[in-house]
């Protein structure tokens, strides 16, 4: 493990990946810096989700390499949980434990995975819902909550684990309309914060406020990586300016 | 009559959470519910009437049928039989389902070292009649080594209880291994995705809500596990049954002591059934 500050946190190299027949991945070569933002769009079908769950091995992939703060991705094992407690994951469908409460959810892995004590984890839990704003919902069940308040639990949850990056596979896609704020201010705030952030999402308000650099993917491909601002005011290629022009 | 109609066509209140199915009844409907409510009373009414008039012509009223459970002795002499058989359906229950989660979490599990074994093992036992289990512990106990020795009770009761084991860990382990495989599959993504290893994700996150979801079915098996004991009357076991034959032997009463038996299986199960109702209704309340 390195912690030099100038090597970039996460390296996609040469990554391909099929399902069956089916080439999702084609490709893709992708470097994030320590402390960036980089936010993934793209139509569905366009692999973008599948990339990001590739970061942490939730798929698995044929060729290429993945490396994170300069550890090789392990294929298995506890090597490979020890890596993922590292990557924090937020999911479109929250994913929360849904036997445990909310603040059981936030403990879980602090205790059973980095060997807390249960008092100082519940602290620290109870410290990470005040700061998503759902303290007072620490003893309910997930499914007494409304979507906008699991996810933002469901970042707590991974930001418990003190994650090195989190990983946002399309985080506000399975919320109601007038949820879909809190959640992203909640991850406005952390990338203010200087968290590493790899986000699959159609947000593009967050895009443009929030990424240091916007990645196009299309057919299993980056068409184009850009800053925000080049990205929506002039995209170079074909495909990205007819997805924005049914987009925005 | 009216009062009696609406009580036997009104629709069970829903609980919130809970799947409901049938809708209240239109006019024609209730008609044809109380027509056929009417047809299927009269049909099982008919056929108790049938029997207990078979009873009479046979003659199997007759008080001195009867008059052996008026005796206290009689009765200690079925219940010890019954405290036989929980004692049988305990201890088995225990291992069944010690084993059956073990079983479901190998063939849920990805590495071929463990799925294997455990889809051969469950494949063979499920398919075994239960009673040549037994049967064959019985027989082959005393002959291997490390069991010579033990009186013929032991080895009956330790019969009772393996082949009950091997059968119904079978049972058990498909039960929740059908519970596992109803989870969302987000949630073991989220346990591995928190840095916890497939074992641990399984025994934390997947088995404790496979459970949940498997229960009303483990309280179905569980029944059927009381009931099986019975088969212990195959090698001597002395529970339930066995001690209703020897008294039907003993009294030239058989028919009244099975249904003498038959009531007292009846009783267990039924507590067993209603404690598992109210266990899932507060379940059902506490959780979602």
């Amino acid at each position: 493990m390195t912690d030099n500050p100038s090597t970039p946190l996460i390296v996609v190299e040469k990554l391909d990946k099929w399902f069956g027949d089916h080439h999702v991945l084609k490709d893709i070569n992708l470097e994030v810096a320590r402390g960036e933002v980089v936010v993934v769009i793209g139509p569905s079908g366009s692999g973008k989700s599948t990339l990001c769950r590739c970061i942490n091995r939730l798929e698995r992939f044929q060729k290429g390499s993945i490396t994170i703060d300069g550890a090789t991705l392990p294929e298995e094992g506890k090597e490979l949980a020890a890596l993922r407690a590292d990557v924090g994951m937020v999911f479109q469908s929250f994913n929360l434990f849904a036997h445990k409460t909310i603040v059981e959810n936030v403990m879980l892995g602090p205790v059973k995975v980095r060997g807390m004590d249960r008092a100082a984890a519940r602290v620290k839990a109870m410290g990470l819902l005040e700061r998503v704003g759902i303290g007072d919902k620490a003893n309910r069940h997930p499914a007494e909550l409304s979507g906008g308040q699991q996810q933002r639990a469901a970042i707590a949850r991974a930001l418990a684990m003190d994650p090195k990056v989190m990983l946002f596979d399309e985080p506000t896609s399975a919320l109601d309309p007038e949820m879909v704020n809190e959640v992203l201010d909640v991850m406005l705030e952390l990338a203010s914060q200087g968290m590493t952030m790899v986000v699959v999402t159609h947000e593009m308000g967050f895009a443009r406020s929030a990424a240091k650099r916007v990645v196009f993917m299309d057919d299993g491909r980056l068409v184009e990586v850009a800053t925000p601002s080049e990205f929506f005011d002039n995209p170079k290629s074909d495909r990205a300016r007819d997805f924005l022009s049914k987009i925005l | 009559m009216t009062s009696l109609s609406s009580w036997l066509l009104d629709v069970k209140p829903s609980r919130p959470g809970e799947l409901q199915i049938t809708e209240e009844l239109g006019p024609r409907g209730r008609q044809r519910a109380l027509i056929g409510t009417g047809v299927a009373t009269a049909l099982v009414l008919a056929a108790f009437a049938w029997i207990i008039r078979r009873f009479q012509v046979k003659g199997q009223f007759a008080p001195e049928l009867w008059r052996p459970f008026r005796q206290w002795a009689i009765w200690r002499y079925l219940l010890l039989g019954l405290g036989q058989t929980l004692k049988a359906a305990g201890v088995a229950l225990v291992f069944a389902l010690t084993l059956g989660i073990v079983l479901a979490m190998w063939r849920a599990s990805s590495p071929k070292r463990k799925r294997i074994p455990a889809t051969l093992f469950s494949e063979i036992f499920r398919a075994c009649a239960l009673v040549l289990l037994i049967k064959f512990s019985f027989f082959q106990l005393p002959k291997t080594p490390g069991f010579r020795g033990w009186t013929l009770g032991t080895y009956a009761f330790v019969a009772v209880v393996s082949g009950l084991t091997f059968y119904y860990s079978t049972v058990f382990a498909e039960v929740i291994r059908s519970g596992i495989r109803s989870l969302p599959k987000g949630q073991s993504e989220a346990a591995l995705a928190i840095g916890l290893t497939e074992t641990r994700a399984m025994r934390l996150v997947i088995l404790p809500q496979a459970l949940r979801r498997s229960l009303p079915n483990i309280f179905t098996q569980s029944a059927s596990l009381l009931k099986d004991t019975s088969l212990g009357v195959f090698v001597t076991y002395s529970e339930l049954l066995s001690r209703a034959k020897i008294v039907g032997e003993f009294g030239s009463n058989f028919l009244q002591s099975f249904v003498v038996a038959g009531f007292m299986y009846i009783t267990v199960v039924a507590i067993l059934t209603s404690s598992a109702n109210r266990l899932q209704s507060r379940q059902a309340r506490s959780s979602r």
